[in-house]
């Protein structure tokens, strides 16, 4: 899908959609690019200090069907940057550059209204802690209502509890249960809830914030498992944000690493973990135990994720890299465009070019025929 | 490690009551502990791992003396110190103590660091001075691996990091020499990039210091790197026990083999059959009749798939076989009789070595 | 995290509060050297000086014993904020023991301890008062006792669930598990935690106390050598005031306590606002105003 253009020399960076393996595992058809996101940068501002920058110019593509991992620790940015997408920053964010293209529309060019009549429809959220996100004193049934209703997505309660009845069902479980309160629901269930809550307008694009951080292992894998089939069976796209690296590595087509509120690397999954390219993804990926290679002692990476009032001023990572040298402790590296489709933010590679100039967004279709 | 056995806990039970009992009769109970038994050596790391109501907070709250079981035993070193109290417990504390899970709560955020750490020493009338106090938390400071120690001894946990605040409570926990540590879930609400400094730690004061450490979890992969052996739990009792690659390796229980299955592996090429118990595990206050796991065992389920069939290596009890195969179905002992840890054959003589599991099926070494 | 300071530097109401409560306090304390006129000082009194009209001599007119209402006022600022201040002091320590005490051993102590809060509170307070003071020399101590002995159980209440909280956090979980008695988790762990708030109350505490030591004064039950605001609005209802149409007899010592119980209700609740983390308020939301990019330019090649 052809995408508006910028004037050549224009400095906004694009990235080319390549396929190839990120796509193998996605089984949803004529993969169309549904999320587009730009450069995008979120500053935190204050009266008492310079503006923090949660965020640094991050992009991403995403395509219809495709499940996409957010990878990041603690201050990295990533619920920062998805509360961004639904436009749901608190007091004190700004989105102060890049665009976000959903369907084809600039949800950054929206005014409020808009963005309201866009949000849950076309791009909705399971957030983190589905008790704190449920309403205490409605039942669960009429809180999704709520988004039905607000979205013109049903005519009339009949139709609504229609829908209610349908979405509990596709989450497994029993339509009889939309009459009770959150509190009435274990913690597994309500993340049932909140899912299906997020699909009650069958948007195209859902994020899912770390949806079973929470959980105990055995629940965790029926919510991953429900996700996967949810996605089989409507073909949304998803973006699941989470610290975990299993669950990245079971359920996810391509990742974003993140790390200081930059996107250290971003590739498809299988590239991730057997041909790493930023130390910090090595070293991450190191520092996880491995139930099946349980070799050695766990490395760990000294030093603690740089916080949002101190960033140091080169590569965000310079301070903890093994492999750091003076370039990087200097100066900011751009995101390096490497063999396939595989970006990554490290001098280490400055010998490869940086993506696109040209800001132009290709379709799949020429990416294919044309070199990378 | 030597054979000396640092703590015993023998048939340990605990229940809650749930609700006012009121003047209409008694209330709910809660079966938080039923039966549980193990032993732990000197220096070694027992991991303890099971779900979120298998019981094992209660257990550790049980072993530090903050409740008093319902029936069973403890035996520290030797001695039963199930009923003590008064100064009895405040002795018993400084044999056990706890690192805690929170690193962001577990410290008084209107105390110094020193002042911290330094109060197990107060409230056990140790050092005779304060500067004494401040030598030894210096040290247990640095033994944690916060040097100098001088920079953090005036300093507010707020100030520090959540790695450097896990690693105040290890010292506040190690100040007072206890010969057991019972972590629990020290790393959890930790990064991931952090996690294996805290673990190596905690491995490295079992090992070289020679404490025993029980180290309570819900993550089996950790427990491969670090622990020596490791329980599973399930609602309250220990359903299998073993050196940690002989479980991981060869799980004999139905649920360890379910909760092997379902832990994601970060390797996006591994393809497994995964066993995804349905449902939440029940409720502690109805207790499902003889063994508590047989509402959500695979092996009794119609749609079940994972019934080895082979008979060789096979342990199922006598007078089963004699039914259809080796594994029926419609085995009607598991719910009606509770399953008590077996010895699976084929293991190391020595206590420790013993690979145990209470299930009715003890399902063959693949 | 912001410190407490600048906190309170930027909540209105605490602002309002200090200033109107210090204020007072500090005429309180200066007031030989700002009081025109000597209140002890006896003078001849004619028939015109007796509730004398404002002019340069009198600032504020005079009272019905020819005295000057201003140097009534600016004395009488110490005996209420005195009476206030040691009088909420006794009841918040009553109902701070009372509140941590209950909190942290529950059980039948708690119950114990709750019940008769409830009965003190059932009793309406103003007719006791009156019957205890009655029963016992008026004087400037008994007041003092009584407001006291009457007026804690709004903070045991407050700070007993604060305490039930407290109790639970992991903190108090390890003072346990190292062997820390309960009297020393008390002391060093729990009643840190509490103080803020126990400030907090103490401020309002202060307001009610001064109420109610007005009230019992204009009843006549306080120390008659001492004159409260109270006292002054006591003796001109009781003596002529009203009829005379002295309105700066009642006014004057009226708006001095609405002065000050103002001063510490804004601050009391300024501070619970700045402590009590539940208490915040802020925006949801900015709107539009949080894409802030630069504008896109028009030119486009396409």
């Amino acid at each position: 899908m052809a995408n508006n253009a910028s004037p050549p020399g224009k400095n906004t960076r694009s990235v080319p959609i390549i396929t190839g393996s990120a796509h193998d595992r996605n089984n949803g058809s004529g993969s169309e690019l549904v999320l587009q996101v730009k450069d995008v940068s979120v500053d935190f501002i204050g009266k008492e200090h310079a503006p923090w920058r949660a965020v640094d110019q991050v992009s991403f593509n995403l395509h219809a069907g495709e499940v996409m991992g957010l990878v990041g620790e603690s201050g990295c940015g990533k619920t920062t940057l998805m509360l961004s997408l639904m436009r749901l920053l608190s007091v004190n964010g700004r989105i102060v550059n890049g665009e976000i293209n959903l369907v084809g529309r600039d949800l950054l060019d929206l005014s409020e209204n808009e963005m309201a009549d866009v949000r849950w429809k076309n791009i909705a959220m399971i957030f983190q802690g589905a008790m704190n996100a449920l309403n205490p004193v409605l039942t669960v049934g009429e809180q999704i209502i709520e988004a039905l209703l607000r979205h013109h997505a049903v005519i009339g309660m009949e139709e609504a509890n229609r829908r209610v009845a349908e979405l509990f069902d596709l989450v497994g479980m029993p339509p009889s249960r939309s009459n009770q309160y959150p509190f009435q629901f274990s913690g597994g269930m309500r993340q049932r809830v909140m899912i299906a809550m997020a699909l009650a307008c069958s948007p195209p694009v859902v994020i899912a914030d770390e949806p079973t951080t929470a959980l105990d292992v055995m629940i965790q894998a029926q919510i991953l498992e429900l996700l996967l089939e949810l996605r089989k069976r409507l073909g949304m796209a998803v973006i699941l944000v989470t610290h975990d690296l299993g669950v990245i590595a079971e359920l996810c087509d391509s990742v974003l690493v993140m790390y200081g509120g930059v996107a250290a690397e971003y590739t498809d999954v299988d590239t991730l973990y057997n041909q790493p390219a930023h130390p910090y993804t090595q070293n991450l990926l190191k520092a996880f135990p491995d139930l099946l290679h349980p070799t050695g002692k766990l490395i760990s990476i000294p030093g603690y994720p740089p916080r949002i009032d101190a960033l140091p001023p080169g590569c965000r990572f310079a301070p903890r890299c093994p492999q750091a040298f003076e370039r990087c402790h200097r100066e900011k590296p751009p995101l390096y465009q490497l063999p396939g489709f595989h970006q990554a933010s490290c001098f280490l590679y400055s010998a490869h070019s940086e993506p696109h100039q040209d800001g132009m967004v290709r379709s799949r279709v020429s990416e294919a025929q044309s070199d990378p | 490690m030597n054979n000396e056995i640092a703590l015993e806990v023998k048939d340990l039970q605990k229940q809650f009551p749930v609700g006012k009992s009121g003047l209409w009769g008694s209330a709910a109970v809660v079966h938080a502990l039923n039966g549980v038994s193990f032993k732990l050596r000197q220096g070694e790391m027992l991991a303890l791992v099971g779900e979120s109501g298998c019981g094992k907070s209660t257990l550790a709250m049980t072993l530090m003396g903050l409740e008093k079981p319902t029936s069973g035993e403890i035996y520290f070193e030797g001695k039963n110190v199930t009923h003590v109290k008064g100064r009895g417990l405040k002795e018993m504390r400084r044999h056990i103590q706890m690192v805690f899970q929170d690193p962001y709560e577990a410290l008084n955020p209107l105390m110094t660091i020193e002042e911290i750490v330094a109060e197990p020493l107060e409230v056990h009338g140790l050092g005779r001075s304060r500067e004494e106090r401040q030598q030894r938390v210096k040290q247990v400071l640095e033994d944690s691996g916060l040097k100098p120690a001088e920079n953090y001894l005036n300093r507010r946990p707020q100030e520090l990091s959540g790695g450097q605040r896990q690693r105040v409570v290890i010292a506040g926990g190690m100040v007072l020499e206890p010969s057991i540590l019972l972590a629990d879930e020290p790393v959890s609400m930790l990064d991931v990039s952090i996690r294996a400094e805290i673990l190596n730690l905690l491995s490295d004061l079992c090992r070289r210091m020679g404490v025993a450490m029980l180290f309570i979890t819900h993550d089996l992969a950790t427990c491969a790197y670090l622990a020596d052996r490791v329980a599973i739990m399930y609602l309250g009792r220990v359903v299998e026990i073993g050196p940690v690659n002989e479980v991981l390796e060869h799980p004999a229980h139905p649920y360890t083999r379910a909760l092997l299955s379902v832990i994601p592996v970060p390797n996006p090429r591994h393809r497994r059959e995964r066993v995804i118990l349905q449902g939440q595990p029940p409720n502690a206050v109805e207790l499902p009749s003889g063994c508590h796991f047989h509402p959500r065992c695979p092996l009794l389920s119609e749609n079940s798939r994972n019934i080895p069939s082979e008979h060789s290596g096979c342990t199922c009890p006598e007078g089963v076989v004699a039914r259809n195969g080796c594994i029926s179905p419609e085995f009607e002992r598991c719910k009606q009789e509770d399953p008590h840890l077996v010895s699976l054959p084929g293991g190391k003589e020595d206590l420790f070595g013993l690979h145990q599991v209470a299930c009715w099926f003890s399902l063959p070494r693949e | 995290m912001k410190s407490f300071w600048y906190k309170l530097r930027h909540n209105r109401m605490a602002v309002i509060g200090l200033t109107l409560l210090g204020s007072m306090i500090f005429i309180a304390i200066f007031a030989p050297w700002i009081a025109p006129y000597d209140p002890k000082s006896t003078t001849k009194v004619s028939i015109e000086d007796i509730y004398a009209r404002p002019s340069l001599a009198h600032l504020l007119g005079t009272d019905d014993a020819g005295r000057d209402v201003l140097t009534n006022f600016i004395y009488g600022s110490r005996v209420s904020l005195i009476v206030g201040f040691f009088a909420s002091f006794i009841a918040v320590f009553i109902g701070g023991t009372v509140g941590l005490v209950s909190g942290y051993y529950g059980g039948r102590v708690e119950n114990l301890l709750m019940r008769f809060t409830d009965i003190m509170l059932v009793i309406p307070d103003l007719p006791l008062a009156v019957v205890l003071v009655a029963l016992t020399r008026p004087s400037l101590m008994n007041i003092i006792f009584v407001i006291g002995i009457l007026g804690w159980t709004g903070t045991a209440r407050l700070i007993r669930s604060q305490t039930l909280s407290v109790k639970e956090r992991m903190f108090v979980t390890r003072a346990r598990a190292i062997g820390a008695g309960n009297l020393r988790i008390i002391w060093r762990h729990i009643f840190p935690m509490v103080l803020p708030l126990m400030v907090a109350n103490t401020v309002l505490v202060i307001s009610l106390a001064i109420l109610e030591e007005s009230t019992l004064s204009f009843l006549g039950l306080s120390d008659p050598t001492t004159l409260s605001w109270g006292q002054m609005l006591n003796f001109a209802f009781t003596r002529g005031g009203v009829s005379a149409g002295a309105w700066w007899a009642l006014i004057i010592p009226g708006l001095g306590i609405v002065w000050v119980v103002l001063g510490c209700t804004q601050l009391g609740h300024g501070l619970e606002q700045i402590l009590n983390p539940q208490l915040e308020w802020h925006y949801l939301s900015v709107g539009a105003e949080m894409v802030a990019r630069p504008k896109k330019q028009e030119s486009h090649g396409e």
